[in-house]
């Protein structure tokens, strides 16, 4: 199913010559250079296609070359790229340390060793295509050492030289195209697509008879793999052979769709692409059957907006608020599929954390589903979460490093199928609420009445779900303990100004967990409070208060259970809310 | 002859073959896990089961779990010297930190499904060997609950429970799904014994419903 809706990717984005990724035998390569000649092979000047990106980082455009196949072992250097590859294969220029330190007369060898490889792919593209403009110009450069001293004269060679293994290749003064570019060599590149006598099987993806791949390409771009890139299929080790087969006859792929759905995820997973974002070690990609607009949006819901839009957060809930009434998608695309590819590093592998498929409508309707679970009372300014600001609050210092990636996977997981958030996520954010001395926060109390509206919505449908107010009716004993202790906390705040550590600091725990003894202490000190208040006339509206809270409590409990406890962090962060929603000329009113 | 059994078990993993090592299952069981159940049960060199058709009776829910498995295989001269010898280590250690490869995988869980099945006569079978001998065989075990090992669910580690489905029983009725599955692996062709292919047919689910071809129908590819 996963390589089957790559494959689908990539042959949608062929439809569209905008879009198309490369073809069978090319890839994108980044090229930092370009030698440009004149039709003689006169060497005119070197071009730096590198932009200033985003950052401020110089990035070097991405040109579709010929695929370099891969070359490995001793005698790699006899495996030249046609007409692009790095500056020992183009010049002969051995590797230096620095761009002005002198070079290791091995290096000087094998620069001159690779010279000779990529001089004769050159010269057999030749004997092929003689009539090529670009590649005869090629071929009498590189065969005249004065053009490539005046190459290295040039301005920017130093610049180049910097780069380690900066890879070059040729552009004709008056051709758009790159001489790899050009009609011919896409000719000679169709014909001598290597294959390497592997046998031929049943595809499991297509069904089709074809030539079987032996090493899929790899997938670069999956944060935490190696930096040579890494595969989904792989069999790297004996024990994960089966019936003695070897590499990819364990699962045959064939080559062309190796190729396909390998050039469709590295696609999808491309720096800067708006389709992918990362969960702490997951990466995560998303896209649809046909182009969706929330292909774009949905990443907006998970993670934090990029630096440069900030907005984009509040811009995607809005194309969700817009597109649905009542819950129910409206939009005639509902029927689309859409596809979410959560990807996890191990070493040379790729393990799958998680695989959505649905329909447009479905992922739509469940996602404004989980913005109205979330929906808590909040200040004007705070802005809706993200499900990644969330999830950081359950992990120690909040950083995203020590997130548990199961949590983060099962959380995604129950998100789009509209099942109840896993119990784990309540435990953690409740723990950290407690080692953190009662730190109920916005983005906790959010997830508490996530978790807790979710699981009555699916296993009890009579209860009663979490307001997203202040709810003075609530009868459920854990609430209003939570509110009677924000009440008191007040209290004592409004007693003694100033104070360090309040009830918070040092009760929040006992009082969540084992009510009953703790209250009692905290209900002796409170008429202390009470005297204490500074305006004898706050005494009454605080009796009040805690009279109507009082009214629903039999007695304290002696144990909460992690549900109760949920609901007294809830209690607890509606109570303190709501004296900032009320205007605050009644100061010192709880 | 048509048999059928419900089989339910907490875990289960019908892994890909593109995604063996960090596996990830296939949303429904394969025709070829279906008949090792059956295999299970009974097994003679004399019959052959063929899985007809899988009722799929839970939803399809997954779990991500990640073990520690071990990445060298215990080489066949090593068994030999040391049969020879009469003694000798052959033991792997999954601790041993050069063995030891953490294998992550996406399996699904709380599974439960009806699958039918009806076994052929082989080439195999004598004159002695009648259908209706194995039948017999067949539901009296499976009535009882015996089996020539525990029925597994894709991977031994995952065993599944089983019960026999006699006619006119009250029967849950399998969940309201319908999609295409892809291309899903069949079972293998056990022609060459060196070297089994698979073979691949086209899944789709159909109100939770899925039809398996024959063996030997164009459908089945391989």
């Amino acid at each position: 199913m996963i390589l089957q809706a790559l494959c689908e990717y990539y042959q949608r984005k062929a439809l569209d010559p905008q879009e198309a990724l490369a073809p069978f035998g090319f890839e994108e390569k980044e090229i930092p250079f370009l030698i440009v000649l004149n039709s003689d092979g006169k060497f005119i000047q070197l071009l730096d296609t590198r932009d200033k990106d985003a950052v401020g980082k110089l990035r070097s455009r991405s040109h579709l070359v010929p695929k370099g196949w891969g070359r490995q072992g001793s005698k790699s250097y006899e495996i030249a790229y046609p007409l692009w590859d790095h500056y020992g294969y183009v010049l002969a220029q051995p590797k230096l340390d620095k761009p002005d330190a002198a070079p290791n007369p091995k290096d000087v060898e094998m620069a001159a060793k690779q010279h000779k490889a990529f001089c004769n792919i050159v010269d057999s593209i030749y004997e092929v295509f003689p009539n090529d403009k670009g590649v005869f110009a090629v071929k009498a450069f590189l065969a005249n050492e004065v053009e490539k001293d005046k190459l290295k004269q040039s301005a920017d060679w130093l610049e180049c030289l910097k780069i380690k293994g900066c890879n070059l290749s040729f552009k004709l003064v008056d051709a758009e195209y790159l001489v790899c570019q050009s009609p011919d060599v896409k000719r000679w590149v169709a014909q001598s697509i290597k294959s390497d006598d592997s046998d031929t099987g049943v595809c499991l993806v297509s069904g089709e008879r074809a030539s079987i791949a032996r090493l899929h390409p790899v997938i670069k771009g999956v944060g935490g793999t190696q930096s040579g890139g890494a595969a989904i299929a792989s069999f790297n080790k004996d024990s994960f052979n089966s019936w003695n087969k070897e590499q990819g006859a364990n699962s045959p792929v064939s080559e062309k769709t190796a190729f396909e759905y390998t050039t469709a995820l590295n696609y999808l997973l491309r720096t800067q692409c708006p389709n992918r974002f990362q969960m702490g070690e997951i990466s995560v990609v998303c896209w649809a059957e046909k182009n969706n607009s929330l292909e774009q949006a949905f990443p907006n819901f998970f993670t934090d907006p990029p630096s440069d839009n900030p907005d984009a957060g509040v811009a995607a809930l809005k194309h969700i608020a817009g597109s649905l009434h009542n819950g129910a998608y409206q939009q005639p695309d509902g029927k689309d599929k859409f596809y979410l590819l959560g990807l996890s590093p191990n070493a040379a592998r790729i393990a799958v954390r998680f695989w959505q498929v649905g329909t447009v409508a479905e992922f739509s309707e469940r996602i404004g589903q989980w913005f109205s679970d979330i929906e808590i009372s909040k200040s004007e300014k705070q802005l809706v979460p993200a499900l990644k600001s969330l999830l950081r609050t359950t992990a120690l210092l909040g950083e995203d490093k020590n997130m548990s990636p199961h949590l983060v996977g099962e959380t995604v997981r129950a998100i789009l199928q509209g099942l109840p958030l896993p119990e784990n996520l309540l435990q953690s954010v409740i723990k950290r609420i407690k080692a953190e001395k009662g730190a109920v926060t916005f983005y906790r109390a959010a997830l508490i009445k996530a978790c807790l509206n979710r699981k009555f919505r699916f296993y009890r449908q009579t209860e009663q779900e979490v307001t997203v107010g202040l709810n003075k009716d609530e009868q459920r004993v854990g609430y209003r303990l939570g509110r009677l202790f924000a009440v008191l906390e007040k209290l004592q705040e409004d007693a003694n100004p100033g104070l360090n550590a309040t009830i918070r600091d040092r009760y929040y725990s006992s009082a969540s967990c084992t009510p009953k003894s703790v209250f009692g202490t905290l209900m002796r000190l409170h008429t202390h409070h009470l005297k204490k208040l500074p305006n004898p006339a706050w005494q009454g509206a605080a009796e009040k208060n805690i009279g109507e809270i009082m009214d629903g409590i039999k007695e304290f409990p002696s144990h909460l259970n992690l549900e109760e406890q949920g609901l007294f962090a809830v209690g607890y962060y509606h109570q303190r809310q709501h004296r900032f929603v009320k205007n605050e000329s009644t100061e010192g009113a709880v | 002859m048509g048999f059928c059994l419900e089989v339910s078990g907490d875990f289960a993993c019908f892994t890909r073959p593109e995604m063996k090592v960090e596996r990830v299952s296939y949303d429904v069981i394969t025709p070829s896990a279906a008949r090792s159940i059956f295999d299970a049960i009974l097994w003679k060199p004399a019959i052959e089961w063929q899985v007809t058709k899988i009722e799929v009776l839970n939803p399809i829910r997954w779990i991500n779990l990640r073990r520690n498995e071990i990445k060298g295989v215990i080489s066949a001269s090593n068994v030999r010297s040391a049969m020879k010898a009469g003694c000798g280590t052959l033991g792997f250690y999954v601790d041993d930190g050069d063995n030891r490869q953490q294998r992550a995988g996406l399996f699904l869980r709380d599974v439960s499904y009806r699958i039918h099945a009806e076994f052929s006569l082989t080439q195999a079978a004598g004159a002695a060997d009648l259908t209706g001998k194995y039948a017999e065989m067949f539901r009296r075990r499976a009535k009882k609950g015996q089996c020539f090992n525990q029925p597994y669910l894709g991977c031994r580690e995952f065993s599944c429970d089983f019960s026999l489905v006699e006619e006119g029983a009250d029967l849950k009725s399998p969940i309201d799904d319908t999609r295409d599955l892809g291309w899903m692996m069949y079972d293998m062709d056990y022609t060459d014994l060196k070297s089994p292919t698979p073979l691949f047919f086209r899944a789709e689910i159909k109100n939770g419903v899925v039809l398996v071809p024959s063996k030997n129908s164009a459908e089945v590819r391989g």
